[in-house]
């Protein structure tokens, strides 16, 4: 059952400048909301912002000033260590690079949050197999990254992403190195995920004709929203 | 902690067991290479005071020497000398005992036989017991040309190199000139008495102030000397070196004239000088390679790190507390260490030091041998596991501090 009917992020005000001889201001006060099992991407030209939104949002980076709430729950005045367990509990990532460790094999890096999270290592094991499998890695599980294609490297990620069934999955622009069959595979498993597990996801893309696969999109242009 | 410390382990043993071998292979030989390089020069070192002591302990002094008490005694000699040579040899741990007469002399040689250029200067000589010296110190060993002295000989002496003047002496001004055996030398005795001796053998212990003596034997010395039953020192051979003062102890309750004992370090002089300055020399040598190997140890895995910076920033990402990949790239550090000290050892203790003592190098003082010392060893392996720790921490903990996002895709 896809439940759309609470917010899950809610975003607002939010800044980012990137200090140098001429600093630059990125985001100018960006204020959106979104709610749960929501397929959103966030889309606009080179230097738009959408990556830097993407980051501030998922943790990976600091927001000079706004709020990021996630549940009941405000991000940017967290500790590092804060921040840190909760990307781990409640957020799963996806890299246009994919982002696999050469010396894991696919389940190993899949199992990998899970045994973070101190799950038995059998038990984290045998949830990542089944991941895969949701992926259609099954038979994938003990190759390392430079045995496989960019796609499966990348359904691997995604794999990785969903073991420890986050909130919110965040992806950048993950079809960028992919062909176009490829990418449409991906994107046609986040539908998937996002429909029968009700996931959401925010996606970062400059891809018109992926604009079909989300429920909804975010325009961005000079660090704003349009 | 304990699980966190459980996953450093499992994650640097994946890191380590997969990454490219040769480069694994590579950075524990350069660790080991380093850890020889330190105990290389600090063994040398060991071995060359080693030699030295040796040469006092084998050529000169024994283990102990026992003298007169010439402050409390009348006599400038040891009394009823066999009789104490004979309690001390049933003394515990005592491997031989001998005593000498030692005498300055003056020694002349005609080499041409012709009464002009006639070679000489003034020597010690020493008297010894032949069958019983050989037990005590090795000076029969180092017989170069012709033999030793035997029990009886009455007109034979044996010379040292440096007063042959021949089998590569180093002090030729001061010497007969070459004197061989088969050849005849005449002794002036400060009491008066000359005789006149054929030369047994010439003796080259490479230590100059061993060759710079001569030797009769003790029937000789006691009819020159018109004494019997007298001796100037008592030489001690002991079971084990190190343990002198233990063995004088001993010897003091079967010996019941008050004597003077000393350990064989007392006699070293200005040896002792020169070992302290070798000392000094090894630690230079042991501190500057510990410097280098230090920094060497920590720019490879320093460098190896930061070709694992993007890794260390996915794992941030992906919610992997910065303790624990401290924890592990500080493990994998150290097993590169650790790996590299233990190959050291190994290749120290089973190559090198073999070939070593085997092909020693021969420096005019003698062959030098490598003298691997569990102090230095220990200390080096400390100090060698210690700064891969530290290696392995600074750049991980700088790392883990940098923005995720510059660690991923700068």
């Amino acid at each position: 059952m896809i439940n759309m009917t609470e917010n899950i992020l809610v975003v607002k005000n939010l800044h980012k400048t990137y200090p140098g001889e001429i600093p630059l201001h990125v985001l100018k006060g960006v204020s959106f909301s979104i709610k749960e099992g929501e397929f959103v991407a966030i889309m606009g030209r080179s230097g738009s912002g959408k990556s830097t939104l993407l980051h501030q949002l998922s943790l990976l980076d600091n927001p000079d000033r706004g709020e990021i709430i996630v549940g009941n729950k405000e991000l940017t005045a967290l500790g590092e260590k804060e921040k840190t367990k909760y990307r781990l509990d409640s957020f799963g990532y996806v890299f246009q690079e994919y982002a696999l460790l050469p010396e894991f094999t696919a389940i190993e890096a899949v199992s990998l949050p899970l045994i973070l999270q101190h799950y038995p290592m059998k038990e984290s094991r045998e949830r990542a197999r089944k991941m895969l499998e949701l992926v259609q890695l099954g038979d994938r599980a003990d190759h390392f990254p430079s045995e496989m294609s960019g796609g499966e490297q990348q359904r691997v990620a995604i794999a990785r992403a969903l073991i420890n069934n986050p909130k919110i999955l965040f992806a950048d622009e993950p079809c960028a190195n992919l062909d176009s069959e490829t990418s449409r595979v991906i994107l046609d498993l986040f539908r998937k995920l996002n429909k029968e597990l009700n996931q959401t996801i925010i996606m970062v893309t400059h891809e018109p004709e992926e604009e079909e696969y989300v429920d909804r999109v975010i325009h961005m242009k000079d660090g704003i929203l349009q | 902690m304990s699980k966190d410390f459980f996953i450093a382990c499992w994650l640097s043993f994946k890191q380590t067991t997969r990454n490219n071998k040769k480069s694994v292979v590579m950075t524990i030989l350069v660790v080991a290479l380093l850890f020889i390089n330190i105990l290389f020069v600090s063994s040398m070192i060991s071995g060359l005071i080693s030699l030295v002591n040796g040469q006092l302990i084998s050529y000169q002094y024994g283990n102990i020497v026992i003298e007169p008490n010439k402050d409390s005694a009348n006599s400038i000699y040891i009394k009823q000398a066999d009789k104490k040579l004979g309690e001390i040899r049933n003394v515990t741990g005592v491997v031989g005992a001998v005593k000498h007469y030692k005498s300055g002399a003056l020694i002349t040689f005609d080499h041409d036989k012709d009464g002009k250029d006639i070679k000489n200067g003034n020597w010690y000589l020493y008297s010894v017991e032949p069958s019983e010296e050989v037990k005590v110190l090795d000076m029969k060993s180092k017989i170069v040309a012709g033999r030793y002295l035997e029990n009886g000989d009455r007109d034979k002496i044996v010379l040292g190199r440096e007063i042959s003047g021949d089998f590569g002496a180093t002090f030729d001004m001061k010497s007969l000139g070459g004197a061989k055996p088969g050849d005849k030398v005449q002794v002036y005795y400060p009491n008066g008495i000359s005789r006149k001796y054929e030369v047994a053998g010439i003796f080259a212990t490479k230590n100059f102030l061993a060759d710079a003596q001569a030797y009769v034997t003790n029937d000789e010395m006691e009819d020159i000397l018109g004494q019997h039953d007298l001796a100037d020192e008592i030489i001690v051979k002991t079971a084990t070196t190190g343990d002198e003062d233990k063995y004088v102890l001993r010897i003091k309750n079967v010996v019941d004239e008050d004597l003077k004992y000393y350990p064989w370090s007392k006699y070293s002089g200005a040896m002792s000088t020169a070992i302290t300055s070798f000392e000094f020399i090894k630690f230079i040598f042991y501190t500057i390679g510990l410097a280098v190997s230090g920094a060497s140890i920590f720019i490879i895995i320093y460098i190896n790190l930061l070709n694992q910076r993007k890794q260390i920033g996915i794992l941030r990402a992906i919610g992997m507390k910065s303790k624990i990949i401290v924890t592990s790239y500080v493990i994998q550090a150290f097993f590169y260490g650790l790996m590299g000290v233990i190959l050291g050892r190994f290749l120290m203790e089973y190559m090198i030091l073999p070939y070593f003592i085997k092909h020693p190098f021969e420096l005019p003082i003698g062959g030098v041998s490598l003298l691997i010392e569990n102090r230095d060893t220990v200390r080096t392996i400390l100090s060698m596991l210690a700064v891969s720790i530290v290696a392995g921490f600074i750049p991980s903990i700088q790392i883990v501090k940098k923005n995720i996002l510059d660690s991923i895709f700068k």
